[in-house]
């Protein structure tokens, strides 16, 4: 095993980057000068270059016994990016999270994380897990105490930040789910951490709160952390994330950006009459591959723009279109298309191969 | 690990639990030295009941604090230490916060040290607060009775190295009890498991001595007979009557206290082990 912790270089301070940090009520960090003009740069000379690597994982598995929770998951996030982790239930998200935040020892493989992990890395990780019988405020203070150097100003701004202030003095077994689960976002913040691990954020936040995280993720990356996001709500990963990676049963079965994989999934849908003939006629234009008929009614794999350009060349040959309808698909088509299977069930092709072993 | 060790004491300092269970051990020392006091009051004057009544007059008088005293901090003391142990290492597995807490501690190994010196801090709060209590309580009862008040020769120096031979006898204990709690990560199991010893060994021990040959010897082993023989350096060897009442020799202290090192030694190093290398189930 090979597991390493360590900067991939020094740290440089970030180019100028249209930040929403003026939007917030109190600034996240305390580095800088006060006066931040909007739209200027607000980013912590502490936070790692946009684009910089923040997290990244080469050949990451973890055995228990003769289950194989992760197989070789290479993963890479970048400063500034919200990257989407997804895959069904027991997919090896969350071991593959504990194996990132030194929870779960890796059976192989490496974690590189920028920056010492005690202070770089933030996470919340399903339900947020908190002193009952402390408050709030010292819940934090518990935290900063053990990593140093955590001025009680900022444990302050944090709580302003996530609402808070108010009951901060209340013991945390009596704070409502939305309060414990805002109270786990300012101690993923507490270190002002470049990378933060978001493992079912909106659990039990009610809609207004899970708007407010959905608000928050791209601010937070807009300031130049890296955000891992990894989440069932698919709507809400197409939402904010930049970069997704989707794994099953441990492997990895996608990454790339959203937008590409949206895109593979996009098709123009056609009603002619003469299908077949249509078919072979829109193949013939320049950057169409794939056209499918699907009860008579064509798929066009192409750019939505391309519209004009099939009514263009069908009207050409004498076919004349019923309808055309642009068809975007979503996430939610690409990953159960991926993945084979709504969550927790076996997919087709391993139902097939289940039936022909036994 | 400085700064955990502040992180630990804060969160500790802010919980219910070690200062109630600070009340009560000072609360029962007390209560003891009320009991004993009444029972001397109303004690026989037949012959028998004149020896008893003289040997619990000399538990009671102020100078047996550094002795019959602190034996008896030691048998409470050890008890809520115990509770203490399992507590704040299970309650990190139950509540969930071991998972907020670990990443941002300078390791496992710091982690569980710094766990560690807060337990045997407690046992050295409760033996120094014991001692005190049962030395006012003894005062109290040797003004009231009348009795012997001499301290005696070194009455303070033989009390600090009463209180470290109390100190040193539950250190197995403590260990054994951060062991089962990281083990089963149950404070129940722990508190179950090394108050079962406890009270389960003189039983064992009483068998096994009965079995003759090989097995004669085993007792020398067991947690009590060298507790006493450490908590007895000062009659080095051949006191009668430990504080769980056997009545055979005691071994040699030194040989007592090397047992006990081991035992110490040996849960300590398997608790470190397991702790190390266990995974911390994020969910």
């Amino acid at each position: 095993m090979d597991l390493a912790f360590g900067p991939f270089g020094p740290l440089r301070r970030t180019q100028a980057v249209r930040s929403l940090v003026s939007q917030m009520k109190v600034p996240l960090r305390s580095a800088g000068p006060a006066e931040i003009a909007p739209g200027q740069v607000a980013v912590s000379p502490h936070l790692p270059p946009q684009g910089s690597c923040v997290l990244r994982t080469l050949g990451l598995t973890k055995r228990f016994g003769e289950l194989t929770a992760v197989d070789g998951l290479d993963l890479e996030v970048q400063a500034g990016q919200v990257h989407g982790f997804l895959g069904p239930n027991g997919s090896g998200k969350s071991t593959t999270v504990g194996m990132i935040l030194g929870l779960i020892r890796p059976t192989a493989g490496r974690i590189d994380v920028a920056g010492d992990p005690r202070r770089s890395v933030g996470a919340i990780v399903e339900s947020p897990a908190f002193y009952p019988h402390l408050s709030g405020r010292d819940n934090l203070r518990a935290l900063a105490i053990a990593v140093g150097g955590i001025p009680t100003s900022r444990i302050d701004a944090l709580l302003e930040d996530v609402g808070l202030t108010e009951r901060s003095h209340g013991p945390y077994h009596t704070y409502s789910m939305g309060m414990k689960q805002r109270l786990g976002i300012a101690a993923t913040l507490l270190t002002d951490p470049a990378l933060v691990i978001l493992d079912e954020p909106t659990n039990g936040l009610d809609p207004a709160g899970q708007a407010e995280i959905r608000e928050l993720i791209p601010r937070l990356a807009h300031e130049g952390r890296g955000i891992l996001l990894a989440s069932h709500l698919l709507n809400e990963v197409q939402l904010v994330c930049d970069q997704v990676t989707i794994i099953r049963r441990g492997r990895l079965v996608e990454t790339g950006q959203v937008r590409n994989l949206l895109k593979r999934g996009s098709y123009i849908s056609v009603e002619v009459a003469r299908a077949a003939e249509a078919r072979s006629l829109l193949l013939q234009l320049p950057g169409i591959e794939r056209v499918d008929v699907i009860n008579g009614t064509l798929h066009v794999f192409a750019d939505a723009h391309r519209g004009p350009e099939i009514t263009r060349q069908l009207a050409s040959y004498g076919l004349y279109l019923a309808s055309m309808t642009k068809h975007e698909s979503t996430l939610e088509e690409v990953f159960l298309g991926l993945t084979g299977e709504v969550a927790g069930e076996t997919s087709p092709r391993e139902s097939t191969s289940v039936a022909a072993a036994s | 690990m400085l700064r955990l060790l502040h992180s630990e004491w804060f969160r500790l300092r802010h919980r219910a639990l070690p200062w109630l269970l600070l009340g009560i051990f000072l609360g029962v020392v007390l209560l003891i030295y009320l009991l004993m006091w009444f029972v001397l009051g109303s004690s026989s004057t037949t012959t028998t009941g004149e020896l008893s009544r003289t040997q619990l007059q000399d538990s009671l008088r102020i100078g047996s604090v550094d002795d019959a005293g602190l034996q008896r901090v030691e048998q409470f003391g050890l008890l809520f230490t115990v509770i203490l142990v399992a507590s704040i290492i299970a309650t990190e597995f139950s509540w969930g916060t071991i998972r907020t807490i670990l990443p941002r501690s300078s390791g496992r190994a710091a982690f569980l040290t710094v766990k560690l010196i807060v337990a045997a801090a407690f046992a050295a709060v409760l033996i120094v607060a014991g001692f005190a209590v049962s030395l006012a309580a003894s005062a109290g009862v040797t003004w009231a009775e009348g009795l012997d008040s001499s301290l005696g020769h070194n009455f303070w120096l033989h009390s600090l190295a009463g209180m470290g031979r109390v100190f040193f006898v539950m250190l197995p204990f403590v260990a054994m009890a951060a062991m089962v709690s990281l083990w089963t990560r149950s404070s129940a199991a722990a508190i179950g498991v090394t108050l079962g010893i406890m009270f389960l060994e003189p039983v064992i021990m009483s068998v096994v001595s009965a079995a003759g040959g090989l097995l004669e010897h085993l007792p020398e082993l067991f947690f009590m007979k060298n507790v006493n023989a450490v908590l007895d350096f000062r009659q080095a060897g051949g006191r009668e009557g430990g504080i769980f009442g056997e009545s055979t020799n005691l071994p040699n202290p030194w040989q007592a206290a090397s047992v006990l090192l081991v035992y110490t030694a040996t849960f300590c190093s398997l608790a470190y082990w397991r702790f190390l290398k266990r995974d911390i189930q994020v969910v």
